[in-house]
């Protein structure tokens, strides 16, 4: 689903230059749970804005579902991601001026999607996290968890073909963080391709396969659930 | 669209900011509030005279000419150039009208001076046509003492009365009203509250002279008495047509002119000719002699156009900057929005929909308090606007124009600041303006303080000539004088009538005279002989009675001041101004002719300092002063009394009655009376202060953005320093040093084009008082340590640096 080549990603502050990311390859399928693991400045988010398509990489390949994707303009970038990249954030990325019900529902109205529609999506993803009381709330009346499982359902609402997830679990207790590893997982189950970067091994020991980063370099990849 | 939510979110977001929210709201509807008060009152200057249909094809004929030494520039015109025009094909209508002069009207019981009674042809109302509310079939302004009333004097004198064929009385002559008709619009170059038929002119002259004489005035070329106004053809071309009207005329006029120099054996130049006027222009361009009603200076309509377009586009620049400055959340929350799926274009309609969503809520504040403050204008400035929102489309449109325009130009730059922005970066919260973002913020407050230290410098030198015209020594004493008016009411017993006044306690002189400041003062043409050479002169007369140069303290500069006892009947007094324009070396004992009457020589008795007998606006003209004649009508009773005595009116106005024959007393004190020179001017000095006031508050806004913008920007730094414990007043240094230099860059930016407006708006006065470059020091002052403040404040409330921190 996701393949890349030779990824380079070099950042040029006046006459610094940092590579964070070298030559870095990887391959996605379809239904994969993979985990990004690293410490900070290994350059696992660049990793993942790269294969959510929120950034470009300064050279290398990338394939996104069939297309190759490292060329292309913002706006081509944005009509891909539109729909077909969920994005879960470690501060939760709700919009504060909108309730539970409105944040959920923001990705649809964007798409366009009827008012009857957008209902029937929204409530289902409600039911499914149990956050259908909270409908009215707003995201300042939220505990964290709650926030983020928000964030959550709103990344699955248009049913992207892929889910990022830039450590989810960062701003949570590890309690709160079990909750939403769990739920990570479900949602592999029932069939989501989900990308998360994470610093904790004990997280990253949830998915089907880590990629471990240092340095910008892809150091092993470990494959557990194939062996 | 998603129209819905964006405005649920604007309206969230609102509540969510609190105070910031609210100066937004603020300074917009501030912003809008002056912009429609001045939009109101350009519409009002502008509409002058459109309420007359085919106002475009109606033009006031004015004279211009020169005789001797003298320039003719009159609004009126000669009474026979009607003649000439009815007969040429061009004309339409010919309209001739003459002002009254300020006589009391009585109808039964009641009694007033009226100053609005014309005499007009009797196609006056078909030119102007004013609505005819009763009488319409019938009236019949042909015949003479036929009168038309406006409703507003018909209720004064009729009340629940039918008013036609009811007869009021002005000097001795009874009139039949056969008309009335609505009150003309307050946007009028003239007004009225009387039309008789000019015809009844004639019956007045006969009273006092034969008819051979009223023949030979009415058929007088050489004397301005009416104003004309006609209305041409359609699709007459208006230049050929005076060009040929000038070239008649010149048949007729060449004549009497060749005529009267021959008898005055006289070689000056002695010349009229017509110039045209279109009604429309008449209140904005017109500014003759004999005007009916002081006339705009287009000048301040320009002025106050650019002052509310100014603070409609700094209200708008703020608005953007307060937006704009709370970066830190917006950024976040529009990489959020882009990254679940918003395209640019649904950004851009979100932040313009906030932007209107503000511009509504200040619009609807903005003309609650216009509704509120108009009144409050209105009286402040004399003005006579009205405001009604559903009056018209036009209006309903207009704001929604005005409303649009400000959401649009607001709201399109955080729009595309904010949606041109990549995600990562905008997540990321790894953001920077750079240094051109905010230089052009800077610049931005430079702009609103050079407007605001242009208007408080401007309005203060405004003030500071106005206090000069009215503390500085006129060159008489208008203190404790009280100013009856038409005097010559008591004309027949004028001497008992003093002598009993002045037997009031309190009252020390009793004089009367017929010009006071502010008034037309009789022109009179002089022949001076000295040598052999003669020069003819026009002079200003004022009619004076031996008592005026005590009432008015006026100073003496060589021989005496006239005198009944001394038998100065033929004398006459000049002032020094007089002396220098006539070239007198020995002026006492001069003899002066009146010029066409060869008879009549004057002998001047003495020289007076010079006074500013007519307003501060004209350098003191020569000026005569004679006695005046026993049957000569006059307009004023000057009544000067003991300073700081309280005179009993009512004792006066009982010997008033006594000797007047029942004529309504009318006083002002002659203070008033002058003040009432200047009131345009203090009128203009008062709207510029509160559009002043009005720029200093938005710029102190501005400021306010500024210093949001340089906390949010410089937060990283400021947090540092927090925690490594510097004081707070080296933060507030830092943020001040950062923007001080724009602030202080307007400041002096406006100093020059303040420098230059003033001496323009002084050079329409004789005598004018620059205020002085410590104003300009005061000010620039003032506004700096007003911006510090502001600061101060906002740094100290301390909000931004916690959150910092």
């Amino acid at each position: 689903m996701i393949h890349a080549r030779n990824l380079t990603k070099v950042i040029r502050n006046g006459a610094i230059e940092t590579t964070v990311l070298q030559n870095v390859n990887i391959d996605i399928e379809q239904g994969e749970y993979v985990v990004v693991l690293g410490p900070s400045g290994s350059g696992k988010t660049s990793l993942i804005n790269t294969i959510g398509l929120i950034d470009k990489p300064t050279s290398g390949e990338l394939f996104f579902v069939g297309h190759e994707v490292s060329r292309l303009k913002e706006r081509q970038r944005s009509n891909l991601r539109r729909g077909g990249i969920g994005f879960i954030f470690q501060n939760f990325g709700l919009v504060d001026e909108l309730n539970v019900y409105e944040n959920i529902e923001l990705p649809l109205q964007y798409l366009k999607y009827s008012k009857k529609a957008r209902q029937v999506k929204v409530n289902e993803v409600l039911s499914k996290f149990q956050l259908s009381h909270l409908r009215q709330y707003f995201p300042k009346q939220l505990s964290s968890l709650q926030k983020q499982l928000v964030g959550i359902g709103r990344a699955i609402i248009t049913s992207p073909d892929i889910l990022i997830a830039d450590e989810p679990t960062g701003n949570l207790s590890s309690a709160c963080g079990n909750k939403v590893m769990e739920v990570l997982s479900s949602l592999n189950e029932d069939g989501y391709t989900i990308v998360m970067a994470t610093h904790s091994a004990l997280e990253a020991d949830r998915g089907q396969r880590v990629v471990q980063l240092f340095d910008g370099h892809v150091i092993t990849e470990n494959i557990k659930n194939r062996l | 669209m998603m129209l819905n939510h964006h405005i649920k979110v604007a309206i969230r977001s609102i509540r969510k900011q609190g105070i910031y929210a609210l100066l937004n709201v603020l300074g917009l509807s501030v912003g809008l509030v002056l912009g429609l008060f001045v939009i109101l009152l350009v519409r009002h200057e502008l509409s002058y005279d459109s309420s007359f249909s085919d106002n475009e094809r109606i033009y006031r004929i004015a004279t211009k000419g020169v005789l001797g030494n003298n320039n003719i520039n009159s609004a009126t015109t000669p009474l026979p150039l009607a003649e000439v025009l009815l007969n040429m094909e061009e004309v339409e209508e010919v309209v001739r009208f003459i002002p009254g002069a300020n006589n009391v009207v009585k109808y039964k019981e009641l009694r007033y001076n009226e100053d609005g009674f014309l005499f007009g042809d009797s196609s006056f109302f078909s030119l102007f046509d004013v609505n005819m509310l009763e009488g319409k079939s019938s009236y019949d302004l042909r015949e003479s003492r036929n009168v038309v009333i406006t409703q507003t004097i018909a209720k004064k004198y009729f009340g629940e009365e039918h008013p036609i064929g009811k007869n009021i009385e002005r000097e001795g002559l009874i009139y039949n009203v056969v008309g009335v008709c609505e009150n003309l619009p307050a946007a009028s170059h003239f007004d009225f509250g009387f039309v008789a038929s000019l015809s009844t002119v004639d019956e007045i002259l006969l009273q006092k002279n034969d008819s051979a004489y009223v023949e030979e005035w009415k058929s007088d070329w050489l004397s301005l008495k009416c104003y004309t106004y006609l209305k041409l053809e359609k699709n007459k071309d208006v230049s050929s047509f005076i060009s040929e009207m000038n070239d008649q005329k010149d048949k007729l006029l060449r004549p009497e002119i060749a005529k009267v120099m021959e008898f005055e054996q006289s070689t000056d130049k002695f010349e009229l000719s017509f110039i045209e006027q279109p009604l429309r222009e008449i209140h904005f361009s017109s500014h003759l002699g004999e005007e009916l009603s002081s006339n705009s200076n287009p000048i301040y309509i320009k002025l106050f156009v650019f002052v509310a377009i100014f603070v409609l586009l700094t209200t708008c620049v703020n608005f953007m900057n307060l937006t704009t400055a709370k970066l830190r959340v917006k950024y976040k929350e529009v990489g959020y929005r882009q990254l679940v799926g918003a395209s640019r274009s649904q950004l851009i309609m979100q932040f313009l929909v906030e932007a209107l969503v503000y511009a509504l809520g200040a619009t609807f504040i903005g003309m609650v308090l216009l509704e509120i403050l108009l009144p409050f204008f209105n009286g402040f400035f004399e003005l006579n606007l009205e405001f009604n929102f559903f009056r018209g489309w036009i209006d309903f449109f207009g704001i929604l124009l005005v409303l649009l325009t400000v959401g649009l130009l607001a709201g399109s730059f955080p729009a595309f600041f904010f949606s041109g922005r990549k995600p990562e970066k905008l997540i990321s919260g790894d953001y920077k303006i750079g240094k051109p973002g905010f230089l052009i913020r800077g610049i931005l407050v430079t702009s609103q303080f050079a407007v605001a230290m242009f208007l408080v410098v401007v309005a203060t030198a405004m003030w500071w000539q106005i206090s000069f015209v009215k503390e500085s020594d006129p060159g008489f004493d208008s203190n404790n004088v009280i100013v009856v008016e038409r005097g010559h009411a008591v004309r027949n017993d004028l001497s008992a009538f003093k002598e009993e006044t002045k037997k009031i306690a309190g009252i020390k002189y009793v004089s009367a005279c017929n010009s006071l400041p502010g008034d037309d003062y009789f022109q009179g043409t002089f022949r001076i002989i000295e040598g052999v050479e003669n020069q003819v002169m026009m002079l200003p007369i004022n009619y004076v009675d031996e008592d005026y140069f005590k009432v008015m303290g006026i100073t003496l500069k060589a021989g005496r001041f006239l005198s009944n006892e001394l038998g100065d009947s033929l004398g006459i007094n000049l002032n020094v101004a007089a002396v220098k324009e006539l070239k007198l070396s020995k002026p006492l004992d001069k003899k002066i002719e009146v010029f066409g009457n060869n008879d009549w020589a004057l002998n001047t008795v003495g020289v007076i300092k010079d006074f500013h007998y007519e307003s501060y606006f004209t350098e003191i003209k020569p000026l005569a002063l004679i006695l005046l004649p026993e049957k000569k009508r006059f307009e004023y009773v000057l009544i000067k009394h003991e300073e700081g005595v309280k005179v009993d009116l009512e004792e006066v106005k009982v010997l008033w009655d006594k000797y007047s024959d029942g004529a309504p007393f009318v006083y002002t004190s002659l203070d008033q009376r002058i003040d009432k020179l200047y009131e345009e001017d203090v009128r203009i000095a008062k709207i510029m202060s509160v559009f002043a006031m009005l720029s200093l508050f938005i710029a102190l806004l501005g400021v306010v953005a500024l210093v949001a913008f340089i906390i949010e920007y410089k937060s990283g730094t400021f947090a540092v320093k927090n925690i490594i414990g510097a004081p707070r007043q080296s933060i507030i240094r830092q943020v001040f040093s950062m923007y001080s230099i724009y602030v202080i860059a307007g400041v002096m930016l406006a100093s020059v084009p303040a420098y230059w407006a003033i001496q323009a708006w002084g050079n329409s006065y004789a005598y004018f008082e620059f205020v002085g470059m410590s104003a300009f020091f005061l000010w620039a002052l003032t506004l700096v340590a007003l911006s510090f403040v502001a600061t101060f404040i906002q740094t100290f409330r301390g909000s931004g640096l916690r959150s910092v921190a």
